[in-house]
């Protein structure tokens, strides 16, 4: 038995020493990630994008969030009457906002695969300043505007339709006893005949 | 004290009366000092255990908790019922989907939802991975304290392919808040599917043969943990410990197979037990769990039916209250749950698996060496989220 045992020692140890020389050549289990550009998955919770044009300033993300961290920012303007502003630092990234988000087919508030989040000098008051606003805010409040204006327009539009409909027929109600008038002189000049 | 003990951070404190449970130590209590063993040890935790020593032996043991306590109850009153489960799965990182799955069952019942079924599938399969996850890290751990830090590395590599699953279905790889009331958030994706099958093949070709080989009938390992900490079958149901320390005392207690919850009833596996109840035993019974739950989600995987994954949860539901269990990977994990009409839980009570086996520590660790400890307190496999809430 010893004398077996003995035989399989140099057996063994060339099998350790393969092992270790094939692991020194295996390719590193590690890699640097943060300069590929990396695309996580589908439903990678990253930083938030908010489409203002989208928003309908139901305020459902705000109510949905566990931790309070979306404020509604009131703009201006009649639709949408606020926009979300979530508060980074505090921010869990559930995604719960995304769920309750009622636009379709396309949601207003989304998170994003994008996952690199970096402050310089991070200070207190800068991390409470780091939020996630509208990217597109100011165009979406230009055309809110515009398309208020129209519509505005277009009430007035309408308005002077209307009035001119009433001025119509209030003409045509002045003008109308005028007929009348004159039909009844005929009706008079009828019973006459 | 000007040794070198005491200058090494020990606090040492000479107990006052001379009975220390019930027995008369007599001269012995000159030599009886109290050790903090904890908080800052590197196998105990946010945690801290007061030993009372006599030379090597332990006479008294005292568990002090509270340090990670975040009151997880009460913040669960302050939240709608689908948002709450953020809460709910912060009592433990490492299988937070048995407890959101726990909370969601409950909140369910109250409401009367009934779940799709393809939504129980993709439960069991997340609550499986959820289990493999955290035995992955308690194996690993409890081979930790005794000074070898290999096997949890290994550990760390297998449970690193079903985050990545984890990651891939819900988008975050820890914290997933994917399972709600209602069913799940997300649809199990092909390629959810095929990166679980690709983790379960890893753990069970790669991880499992290579570790069995070295840290399974270890002849060091078993001189270190067969017969430390053993509790009897009696006296583990009086003392009311929970999960893998409770099986490996002979107690074929499993809430998968008493009260199948999700689509446990549907699927076969088998309630891991060892008769023995030494630390040796509860070691042995989280790796056979951990080949079971494999086994679970390959069944769950091909049973897996078409449809919807979700169905509509009120906003307001209707007054009641509800008791729920579910296996967790820690024990038993109770959710009561009380409705009062509004849009969130009036309140939620945990019952927590660690919390019952802390207070068994007394109890097991009465006259064993210093250096079982530890080994004793990893192989009862606590979570510290899970003590304090």
């Amino acid at each position: 038995m010893e004398a077996k045992e003995a035989l399989k020692i140099p057996f063994e140890a060339t099998k350790k020493v393969l092992r270790v020389t094939k692991a020194l050549f295996a390719p590193k289990a590690t890699e640097i990630w943060w300069d590929k550009g990396i695309k996580r998955e589908l439903h990678y919770r990253g930083k938030h994008i908010i489409n203002a044009e989208l928003c309908i300033g139901c305020s459902m993300c705000a109510r949905a969030c566990p931790v309070n961290c979306i404020d509604m920012v009131p703009t201006g303007v009649k639709k949408p009457r606020a926009v979300p502003k979530v508060r980074a630092n505090e921010c869990i990234f559930c995604g719960l906002c995304e769920d309750a988000c009622p636009t379709k087919p396309e949601k207003a508030i989304k998170l994003t695969d994008h996952y690199s989040m970096i402050l310089e000098d991070v200070t207190w008051d800068r991390l409470t300043e780091y939020v996630f606003e509208p990217e597109n805010l100011e165009e979406a409040l230009e055309k809110a505007k515009k398309m208020e204006e129209l519509l505005e327009k277009k009430k007035q539009e309408a308005l002077k339709k209307k009035q001119q409909a009433q001025q119509a027929k209030a003409e045509a109600k002045k003008e109308q006893p005028s007929p009348e008038k004159e039909s009844n002189p005929q009706k008079g000049s009828k019973g006459e005949e | 004290m000007g040794n070198s003990i005491s200058l090494a951070g020990y606090t040492f404190v000479v107990e006052e009366s001379k009975e220390i449970s019930g027995e008369d130590l007599g001269l012995l209590q000159e030599k009886l000092l109290q050790l903090n063993w904890g908080v800052q040890h590197p196998a105990s935790g946010p945690m801290r255990l007061k030993l009372w020593v006599d030379g090597d032996e332990v006479v008294k043991v005292d568990p002090d908790i509270g340090y990670v306590l975040r009151l997880l109850e009460k913040l669960v009153e302050y939240r709608t019922w689908i948002n709450a489960v953020v809460n709910v799965e912060r009592a433990c990182f490492m299988d937070d989907f048995g407890t959101m799955a726990g909370y969601s069952i409950a909140a369910e019942k109250i409401a009367g939802v009934e779940v799709p079924k393809k939504a129980d599938y993709v439960r069991t399969i997340l609550c499986e991975g959820g289990r493999i996850v955290s035995h992955l890290i308690g194996l690993g751990s409890f081979v930790g304290v005794m000074g070898v830090h290999t096997p949890m590395q290994w550990a760390l590599i297998a449970r690193e392919k079903f985050l990545d699953a984890f990651e891939v279905y819900s988008g975050q790889r820890i914290a997933t808040a994917s399972i709600i009331p209602g069913g799940v958030r997300y649809e199990p994706t092909g390629k959810f599917i095929e990166k679980m099958i690709s983790a379960v093949d890893f753990l069970e070709k790669e991880f499992i043969p290579r570790y069995a080989e070295v840290f399974i009938d270890n002849p060091t390992l078993k001189l270190r943990s067969q017969g430390i900490g053993v509790v009897p079958k009696e006296k583990a149901v009086e003392l009311g410990l929970a999960g893998p320390a409770l099986r490996a005392s002979g107690v074929a207690s499993d809430v998968r197979k008493d009260y199948p919850y999700a689509a446990y009833g549907e699927l076969d596996f088998k309630v891991v037990t060892k008769e023995e109840g030494d630390a040796y035993a509860r070691y042995l019974v989280l790796w056979e769990e951990l080949i079971e739950s494999a086994k679970i989600i390959r069944q769950a995987i091909e049973g897996l039916p078409e449809g919807e994954w979700r169905t509509k949860f009120p906003i307001k539901v209707p007054p009641g209250e509800a008791y729920v269990n579910v296996e967790w990977a820690r024990g038993c994990f109770g959710f009561h749950l009380i409705s009062d009409g509004g849009t969130g839980p009036y309140r939620l009570k945990m019952r927590a698996p660690s919390f019952a086996n802390v207070w068994a520590l007394p109890e097991i660790m009465k006259n064993v060496k210093l250096a079982d400890v530890p080994v004793i307190f990893a192989s009862l496999y606590m979570c510290h989220g899970d003590i304090d809430r």
